[in-house]
């Protein structure tokens, strides 16, 4: 594909023509006095790990003088190899967020008014003490829960630890931005509880079911770079990529194929797929023999029902595109099939292609590494005798709002915003009498909040990451690059405050000093494996030698323990409610009322798990759609001519759950039934540059919560749309 | 003499953006903000530019990462009444700040759109000054700007390659979005050092310069995807 002069002048010379020929006065761009650099010092180079997300990334800071100028990627950590994402490289943009919470804060208003008064943390810590003390003499401990983001490391030990010690078995991880992957399917199937790992650099060919490979999958520097060799690195032969899914995304675009597949009919697709590949004999005999059962089964009914022709009235794709799609990942070995995080039964019927052609346990396939992670804080012996709250984070809203199986007295919430990213959270939490926010942040979650305890950000901690690489596990240290530059504390020693505060058993459950304490603690146990540290492998003497060398170095790897895959089990690929699920498709509105499904694509640059008062990525957002600062809704051209819309028209995308007002993108890359909205704006932050900008697509969720997963279905929900002044 | 060359990959691009914030932030880039950004005035020395072909469902797009070409026969410099932008000895076209007189003749002469102006004094909140780089100066409002190249890397590498008394090596000087491509899609170096990566790079059938007909003679050059 030439590129012409022509294309390149259409496309940005609309943007030169804005730049030059702007009538403006004079005195806008006459005015003296530019903004001065602050002085060049003596120059440090600090490692550390990363915080924008939790693929753990090892970081070095530029710092001068006590100012942190520049972030880098670590050259010595295995997860990154010395790169960095957008998101990574806007760390500063947290740091010096003019707009952080500096203080602990105690509401004064109503919920919501967002009126506060700084408080010291001695008052803080004290009255947070007092009130779960409360609650436990009472006898209802349980009635505590935490919030906490993905962490995967000694901080997510510490306080699962403390909640245990507390007699609360309601410590809910936040689900993971970057799980997109069958991870439900992977536990179902083989019985596997660990991460697993998608061999993607040495993968030959990969079918992407919508996942956002490219995007924000797994660790998203990782997954970049084993692209980045999957296409061709390191002097191996090119990959190929096709991605199916109702919206050319980012993915779509660098994929060789983009496949445009109606929302809720992937597991059809899939089995489509497997029938050709059965029918044709393209399957692994051996691997079918050693390492799964109910093949049989699964074989004679996916022959007599998932034709291409059955296939091809589901999903509305000519019946040549599954087989020819069938034939190139059987041929093309070793190949992987990638499935979002959707209905597990769907999850399942794309996992069952890998288990097909054997990509299951070996290069350029799915390895499954040993887990946990090599060292632990040793949790508490305390046995909790009630059952939590709810069974997932998804319905967790649910069970509040209806005391069932019992009310919450205290909810602690910790680096997320489950307000903004669980659904109907808004409305439980004016049930919950005692809301406590660790955020550095004043964003949805924390403005709810009766006390504010501000954690530091990433670049002020002490903390450490473990993550996994095809060749090993790391464990990236993170430490101060500079002192609090506010009255901030980190949530680990708060955490130990409180404990001390408390007293009796928490406290003695709870023995160190300082987070720091705890995490050198579990360092220090490093020493017995059989791993080394970042840069160096050989001749550390003494246990302070070995931590001041992992400091210094930013960590510490090991090589990895492959777990056997576990048998695959194709039984329940084709069980009858498998079967039902496959058929039924997706519910999520009337087809009359709501002729559009909504599909919630995700940014590489918002996550929507923390907060983004971050300039540079507000206007970044994503390259395939110019737009910034704002969210848009895509929709087909001619889906839009029909209904009078054009590009910039505020229009109104209503679902039975609600409605939201947007400008409308017609795009090329979207079908015409389904209209996207990207995930990650509309936190509802107090930051200057998050509030009020875009909106949050989930608001209008229809809610879906797959049974057998407790997943939160996102592309079920179906729209209209019109215009906003029609 | 050295001619710094950057090449890259679209094959293994993944249009993260990482280059574009990497940047920004290395350069002291100023925040925009929702209305600037509106009236077009967002400056970004290194943007990903999207290309759409044909219509659903036979879409095909492109996403191009655009810094300055560094043209080896610059239209910009040509046209500049001031002599504020010039070709420098080792090919990096350079922006000099004091001398522009705003006139923006270059923004337009630059068929590659890579030339911005400053409309107003950048300002940043107290609070984010100091994240600033040191090593660069911040530009004041009516002067045009663009990609150097990271040349105040350049500068470093040098002095500090003075310092231990050697020469420059391969990869001593490398602009910050090189250095955090997570894919390693970007490449650069100097094409006058037969053992250099580029000067491989650039012979492959894959490689391709933007507009090479109207012979700029860029500094950037591409390898084609899906080959």
């Amino acid at each position: 594909m030439a590129l012409t002069r022509r294309d390149f002048i259409k496309v940005v010379g609309i943007g030169a023509f804005a730049a030059t020929t702007g009538c403006t006065k004079l005195s806008e761009f006459m005015d003296e006095g530019a903004v001065s650099v602050p002085p060049n010092g003596v120059e440090k180079w600090i490692p550390s790990v990363c915080g924008q997300c939790s693929g753990g990334c090892g970081i070095i800071a530029r710092v001068i003088d006590g100012r942190v100028v520049k972030i880098e990627g670590n050259p010595l950590s295995p997860i990154n190899r010395g790169t960095l994402c957008a998101r990574g490289q806007a760390g500063l943009q947290v740091l010096y967020d003019p707009d952080r919470i500096r203080a602990p804060l105690r509401r004064v208003g109503d919920r919501g008014s967002d009126r506060w008064r700084e408080i010291g943390w001695d008052e803080a810590i004290g009255e947070v003490a007092e009130r779960l003390n409360g609650i436990r003499r009472k006898g209802i401990p349980h009635k505590v829960a935490m919030i906490s983001g993905s962490e995967r490391g000694s901080m997510d030990l510490l306080l699962c630890r403390f909640m245990e010690a507390l007699g609360s078995p309601n410590y809910f991880l936040m689900p993971d931005d970057n799980d997109d992957i069958q991870i439900d399917a992977i536990s179902v199937m083989q019985g596997i509880k660990g991460r697993p790992l998608f061999d993607i650099s040495r993968a030959r060919y990969i079918l992407s079911f919508g996942s956002p490979l490219i995007e924000t999958f797994s660790s998203p520097v990782q997954t970049m770079r084993m692209y980045g060799e999957f296409r061709g690195g390191n002097g191996k032969m090119r990959g190929r990529l096709v991605h199916i899914s109702p919206r050319l995304s980012v993915t779509g675009i660098k994929a060789d194929r983009w496949v445009p597949l109606r929302p809720g009919t992937e597991g059809v697709f899939a089995l489509g797929i497997a029938h050709v590949i059965i029918k044709e004999s393209l399957y692994d005999r051996d691997f079918i023999s050693s390492h799964t059962s109910g093949f049989d089964g699964f074989r004679e009914i996916l022959l007599k029902e998932y034709t291409p022709s059955y296939v091809s009235k589901i999903t509305s794709l000519a019946e040549d595109r599954t087989i020819e799609i069938a034939r190139e990942f059987a041929s093309f070995r070793p190949s992987l099939a990638i499935a979002n995080r959707c209905r597990l039964y769907d999850q399942m019927a794309i996992h069952s292609l890998n288990a097909l052609i054997g990509s299951i346990g070996k290069r350029g396939g799915i390895i499954f590494q040993s887990a946990p992670g090599p060292y632990a804080l040793p949790l508490s012996e305390r046995a909790i005798a009630m059952t939590p709250i709810s069974g997932s984070p998804y319905t967790l809203s649910e069970a509040i709002r209806n005391g069932s199986p019992y009310s919450l007295e205290a909810l602690l919430i910790y680096n997320c915003n489950p307000l903004f990213s669980l659904p109907d959270m808004h409305e439980a939490s004016r049930g919950i009498p005692f809301i406590v926010s660790f955020s550095p942040f004043m964003n949805e979650t924390a403005r709810t909040a009766d006390l504010i305890l501000p954690n530091n950000t990433y670049l002020e901690n002490w903390g450490d990451v473990l993550s996994h690489t095809a060749e090993g596990t790391a464990i990236g240290i993170r430490q101060p690059v500079l002192k609090p530059i506010y009255r901030t504390m980190q949530t680990g020693d708060v955490i130990l405050r409180i404990a001390r505060n408390m007293g009796g058993d928490i406290e003695k459950s709870m023995p160190w000093g300082s987070f720091k304490d705890a995490l050198f603690y579990s360092l220090r146990q490093l020493r017995k494996r059989k791993g080394e540290v970042f840069g160096i492998s050989k001749g550390l003497r003494g246990e302070e030698e070995f931590l001041e060398a992992m400091l210094a170095g930013g960590g510490y790897r090991e090589p990895s323990d492959y777990q056997r895959p576990g048998e695959f089990d194709f039984h329940q690929v084709t069980s009858p409610q498998a079967v039902r699920d496959y058929k039924k498709g997706l519910s999520g509105g009337d087809e009359k009322d709501y002729p559009l499904y909504l599909n919630i694509h995700r940014l590489s640059t918002h996550s929507g798990i923390t907060d983004y008062n971050q300039p540079y990525l507000k206007e970044s957002l994503t390259p395939e759609i110019p737009e910034a600062w704002d969210s848009w809704v895509e929709i087909n051209p001619e889906t839009g001519k029909r209904r009078g819309i054009s590009t910039g028209d505020m229009v109104v995308v209503e679902s039975q759950a609600g409605r939201i007002r947007l400008r409308a993108r017609l795009y090329q890359g979207i079908m015409p039934d389904v209209v996207s909205i990207p995930f990650g704006l509309g936190e509802a932050g107090l930051g200057r540059w998050n509030k009020n900008i875009g909106v949050n697509p989930e608001k209008i969720l229809v809610k879906d919560i797959d049974l057998p997963s407790g997943n939160l279905i996102r592309n079920s929900t179906r729209v209209r749309i019109y215009r906003a002044d029609g | 003499m050295a001619k710094w060359v950057m090449v890259i990959d679209l094959d293994k691009c993944t249009a993260c953006q990482a280059c574009v914030v990497a940047c920004q932030v290395e350069n002291n880039i100023p925040i925009a903000g929702p209305d600037e950004t509106e009236r077009q005035r967002i400056i970004r020395w290194m943007e990903i530019i999207p290309f759409i072909y044909g219509e659903y469902p036979d879409v095909r797009m492109r996403l191009l990462p655009r810094p300055c070409m560094q043209c080896d026969n610059p239209p910009c410099t040509k046209v500049c009444p001031v002599r504020a932008t010039m070709l420098g000895p080792e090919g990096i076209v350079a922006q000099i700040y004091p001398r522009c007189i705003g006139c923006r003749y270059c923004t337009s002469a630059c068929p590659y759109t890579v030339k911005y102006f400053n409309w107003h004094t950048p300002s940043w909140p107290e609070e984010m000054r100091n994240s600033l780089n040191p090593d660069v100066s911040v530009r004041p409002a009516g002067v045009v700007e663009k990609c150097t190249f990271c040349i105040h890397r350049l500068q470093k590498a040098r002095e500090k390659a003075a310092a231990e008394g050697r020469q420059l090596r391969e990869g001593d000087y490398i602009p910050a979005c090189v250095q955090t491509c997570p894919s390693c899609a970007m490449y650069f170096g100097d094409s006058e050092n037969p053992k250099s990566i580029v000067s491989d790079l650039i012979k492959s059938p894959r490689a391709f310069r933007l507009l090479e007909e109207i012979g700029t003679e860029p500094k950037v050059y591409y390898l084609s995807e899906g080959q």
